[in-house]
């Protein structure tokens, strides 16, 4: 038996941002969100969430409380005690800020430098950089682009690519216009910024760096700071919801170590746990 | 089965005791075939331990969960990083081990960033967990086993190999050495492992076998003798983490020969200071051999040299520098 998710209480005023909508998304895997008018009068949620500075007026009771922030928000007078949640929140303390860009990122896993090497040889590729931008000579098919940057030693991305290709922790070349549309504070730290003549060799010298592991997981932890499920997170510890114990613990230190749900060692770990707690079909795990 | 793995945590334990801090070592069954190798990583993220401070060593205790942990990185799971391409590696390169591999470095990550500190036991793992995690580590090098009871003694007329007669281990360079050599220097390799009968088949068929002896396990007593009286040691393993037997070598005064893809054994044999580096062929290794053997010398100078910088090492060391900034609870 799945235990009972702490309840989320949304206070909604206007139509929300659409990534704070995904965000309450990512956070049902932890909480149970329910609308304020589904609560009786006095019911208290385990946390509020308001989407909105002027939504968050409807917070009653002695719990804690999240307001999403938008650019443009005056979070010079912050509701009291409010965890600040949003692009316009400041980075520190308990308020977390949302980066340009976030999203699913958690979907696209991490291939390190060696794993992406062994994979190239497995299907008889070299050691390559490629080159998948829309103005690239050769632009590889829509489609098939996660995969290339998947295998990649490096790449040259644009604005439609570069999260992704940091999600799978590619070494990612980019001019300083794609790479700021993304990361404008610590862009350098992540991606080889070069003018659009010099990127193909940018990234060919790239591709041979001694210290691929480093930037690798460099990128992928700067696309973890945008993947809404840590954002979540983030937001329920500031609010003071932990994880919860029993299998949902299991899973949650599954999840906590990049394990996809669908993943072989998922399935054996919960399905170990599932014969314990009475929801195993049948077979052993 | 204990190897080398658990006396290395259990002299840790102990050097902890003497410390005066109430040590309690934890240890979990593993199983080491791919399709299992997942299960007990995770269950050291489940077990609880209340401990004001935890230190991990070897894959896969570091994925234990603890707001003070520390880790001392023996290795990693080899098989599934710098040995993926050996012959007895199961990470090989079909889609659901090429899968399996990069899901056990994404977690290795995790667990290994969490740690507030980060020791390896040499240069060697260092440098593996920085080319295949981007992780660093600090290399903390710890004293032997027997550190206390190996001493110097004279120039014998035999070199010494005590090693597992493992593949890995690569015991069969020194006996395709024993043709080359122009000293009548002899060969003593003391261990266990699948290789022994190839070895004898190699020696026989090289008419060297009676140049070459093969005693098997040895008592610790018979160990400290064995170095004590060799003419140097040879030791060239593939890629070794650290390697006792070069330390234990330089305690008993003794020069190793070595090679130059031996890994940690490279972090302490200087060649022409403490030991030679040959080019890791058979003939190679026969040369070092003879010139130890018409140079007692130098065999003498560079176990000496040895014996210096080993003697450096202590537990004390270690301890103070796991528990560095720890403070009491």
């Amino acid at each position: 038996m799945r235990p009972e998710r702490p309840s989320l209480g949304l206070l909604v005023e206007r139509s929300p941002d659409p990534t704070a909508a995904e965000l309450i998304v990512s956070m049902a895997r932890w909480v149970r969100p329910v609308a304020s008018v589904r609560l009786a009068r006095e019911e208290c949620p385990a946390a509020w969430f308001a989407l909105s500075l002027a939504a968050s007026a409807g917070a009653h009771g002695d719990c804690p409380l999240a307001v999403w922030v938008s650019e443009g928000d005056d979070i010079d007078q912050p509701v009291a005690d409010a965890v600040l949640v949003g692009p316009a929140a400041p980075d520190e303390g308990r308020h977390v800020r949302v980066g340009r860009g976030a999203g699913d990122l958690e979907r696209w896993p991490w291939f390190p430098p060696f794993v992406r090497a062994r994979n190239r040889r497995r299907v008889g590729l070299p050691d390559t950089a490629i080159d998948v931008r829309a103005s690239a000579a050769h632009p590889i098919p829509h489609d098939d682009v996660p995969t290339a940057l998947a295998l990649a030693s490096a790449a040259v991305v644009d604005e439609e690519w570069i999260l992704v290709a940091l999600a799978l922790g590619t070494l990612c070349v980019a001019t300083e216009d794609v790479v700021a549309s993304v990361a404008p504070e610590r862009g350098r730290e992540i991606v080889a910024i070069g003018g659009p003549g010099e990127l193909g060799e940018l990234a060919s010298t790239l591709a041979t760096a001694p210290d691929q592991a480093r930037r690798s997981r460099a990128a992928r932890a700067f696309a973890s700071t945008l993947d809404l499920a840590q954002v979540a997170r983030r937001v329920l510890r500031s609010l003071g919801i932990e994880d919860s114990g029993g299998r949902d613990d299991l899973a949650t230190r599954l999840s906590e170590l990049g394990t996809p749900a669908t993943s072989a060692v998922a399935r054996r770990a919960l399905g170990a746990a599932a014969t314990l707690s009475g929801d195993h079909i049948g077979g052993n795990p | 089965m204990r190897g080398g793995a658990e006396l290395h945590q259990e002299n840790l334990v102990e050097a902890l005791t003497r410390a005066g801090h109430e040590t309690e070592l934890v240890r979990l069954p593993t199983a080491w075939d791919r399709a299992r190798i997942f299960d007990a990583a995770l269950a050291w993220r489940l077990v609880p331990v209340d401990a004001d401070l935890v230190i991990a060593t070897n894959f896969p205790s570091y994925f234990v969960r603890h707001p003070r942990k520390r880790v001392w990185l023996f290795h990693q799971h080899r098989a599934a990083y710098d040995a993926a391409d050996s012959p007895w590696s199961d990470f090989t390169l079909d889609p659901e081990a090429l899968e399996a591999q990069r899901l056990l470095i994404q977690w290795d990550n995790v667990a290994l960033e969490e740690a507030e500190r980060r020791f390896t036991t040499s240069r060697e793992v260092a440098l593996r967990l920085e080319r295949f995690n981007g992780i660093d580590g600090a290399p903390l090098y710890h004293p032997p086993p027997l550190h206390d009871r190996l001493h110097e003694g004279p120039f014998g007329d035999y070199v010494f190999s005590p090693t597992r007669l493992e593949h890995n281990k690569r015991p069969d360079l020194l006996v395709d050495a024993i043709p080359h050599m122009a000293s009548a220097t002899r060969v003593v390799i003391a261990g266990r492992g699948t290789m022994r009968d190839s070895l004898v088949a190699r020696a026989r068929s090289a008419g060297t076998a009676a140049r070459l002896e093969l005693p098997g396990f040895v008592p610790d007593e018979e160990l400290v003798a064995l170095y004590a009286g060799a003419l140097g040691v040879v030791y060239a393993p593939f890629e070794e983490d650290y390697g006792y037997v070069t330390l234990q070598a330089f305690l008993a005064g003794k020069p190793v020969i070595t090679a130059p893809d031996s890994g940690g054994v490279l972090e302490w044999v200087e060649h022409g200071v403490t030991g030679l580096v040959t080019d890791g062929s058979p003939a190679s290794i026969a040369a070092a051999i003879d010139q130890l053997a018409t140079d007692p010398d130098a065999a003498a100078r560079m176990g000496a040299e040895g014996r210096r910088r080993a003697s450096a090492l202590s537990w004390e060391r270690v301890v103070a520098a796991l528990l560095d900034g720890a403070g009491r609870r």
